[in-house]
């Protein structure tokens, strides 16, 4: 198995996938006229309420399954994100079957500064 | 919404088009875009260009790995600085916004393509690539590598030096992209072109590797801050990439000295621009 081509097959499913998500989202949104009882004249003002602020996984799946726009979105950015990070994981299972030791771990640093950055950081950065 | 949301289709695919075009991130456009023309508050055009970002380096990526320019092990060991910078300038940036401190970003933002503009004027100038002696770092960090070069038919091996100058200009770059929520591919290139004297081909493509990891660890403080707005996001990200897709397919013979004339100039307004909002003149 070649790795960069797994590597570079994920990439594109994980952007497309994305690119989807985003667009089913603004189907529903133009369809519904809004999402989960906001107006799309509000969703255009940009204000804290339509930010990811309000994120949570948990209304993320519920509001899927009731078809809001708003939470296709918030999907297809997760996916968009989790790509690059993705890569970086296949990236270390690609320099183990290498051999290349050293490379193993830089990339695992690098893996962990993710992990750091997206599981860590923000908690401490809302405080 | 048709309106906006075409609005925002329109100025993603701009982007993307100059993005592939000129080799720079789709950032440094689509954020005086967003802020200057569509007054969009410049924290959401940062979280929007931050994941904007992340599509164009992924959308891009999975050709150029194929290419075999893209050289994964450059690439990785330098993110290991590119990373820990994004964090740094990602909790820079939510310290500034949430103090209302958004007239900095305007200057940094403004000075930072004011620069941008100078590089490519310099680039323009340098015709031959650098060539470095290989030291200590060439060897302990495998920093060699070959492609094959389409133009002259030949296999090009290339080897880079100045490991830890490369690290330390990552580093910038990183907390650059973290604070502005660009790319900052321009310093990347950089990094590897002048501190570590890689060739121009490997250096762009195996920067747009990076570049989306870089954003991805700037873009959970974005997002848990609030920063990123879905509805301002998705027909950003949806245009950039068609812009980008468009760019590198059909208009890659457009790669001339004028048109690179006319983003320069551009570049130079919008910094112009940034920085005269940012000191409250404009």
């Amino acid at each position: 198995m070649d790795m960069n081509n797994t590597i570079s097959i994920t990439l594109r499913i994980g952007v497309i996938a994305s690119a989807l998500c985003m667009v089913i989202g603004l189907i529903f949104i133009a369809v519904n006229n809004g999402a989960g009882g906001i107006a799309i004249q509000q969703l255009e003002l940009n204000t804290k309420a339509t930010s990811t602020a309000s994120f949570s996984l948990s209304s993320m799946l519920s509001g899927m399954t009731q078809l809001n726009g708003f939470d296709f979105l918030f999907l297809g950015i997760l996916i968009l994100v989790a790509t690059p990070v993705l890569r970086v994981f296949l990236s270390i299972l690609a320099f183990t079957f290498e051999r290349n030791w050293l490379y193993t771990v830089i990339t695992i640093i690098v893996f962990a500064n993710l992990l750091i950055a997206l599981f860590i950081m923000p908690g401490l950065a809302a405080h | 919404m048709l309106l906006y949301v075409v609005e925002l289709l329109g100025i993603g695919i701009v982007a993307g088009i100059v993005g592939a075009l000129s080799g720079l991130g789709g950032g440094v456009i689509l954020i005086p875009a967003l802020s200057l023309l569509m007054n969009i508050p410049i924290e959401y055009a940062a979280g929007a260009s931050l994941i904007a970002t992340i599509a164009t380096s992924s959308g891009a990526a999975s050709a150029y790995v194929k290419d075999k320019l893209t050289n994964i092990r450059i690439g990785m060991s330098l993110e290991i600085a590119t990373t820990l910078g994004a964090i740094v300038g990602a909790l820079a940036a939510a310290y500034i916004y949430s103090r209302s401190l958004e007239k900095v970003v305007f200057v940094a933002f403004g000075i930072v393509l004011l620069l941008s503009v100078i590089h490519s004027v310099i680039v323009y100038k340098r015709k031959k690539p650098l060539r470095l002696k290989s030291d200590s770092s060439t060897k302990l960090f495998q920093l060699k590598g070959s492609y094959y070069d389409k133009s002259s038919k030949k296999i090009v091996k290339y080897h880079g030096s100045r490991w830890w100058l490369g690290e330390g200009i990552m580093g910038i770059a990183g907390i650059m992209s973290g604070f502005l929520g660009i790319g900052s591919g321009t310093l990347k290139v950089l990094g590897m072109d002048w501190a570590m004297g890689l060739p121009m081909k490997v250096t762009t493509s195996t920067s747009n590797f990076m570049i989306g990891v870089t954003a991805a660890a700037g873009s959970a403080i974005y997002f848990v801050a609030g920063y990123i707005q879905p509805f301002l996001l998705a027909p950003t990200v949806i245009g950039i990439l068609m812009g980008s897709y468009l760019g590198s397919k059909f208009l890659e013979k457009m790669r001339t000295r004028e048109v690179r004339m006319i983003f320069t100039i551009i570049l130079l307004i919008a910094g112009i621009e940034m920085v005269l909002r940012g000191i409250g003149v404009a």
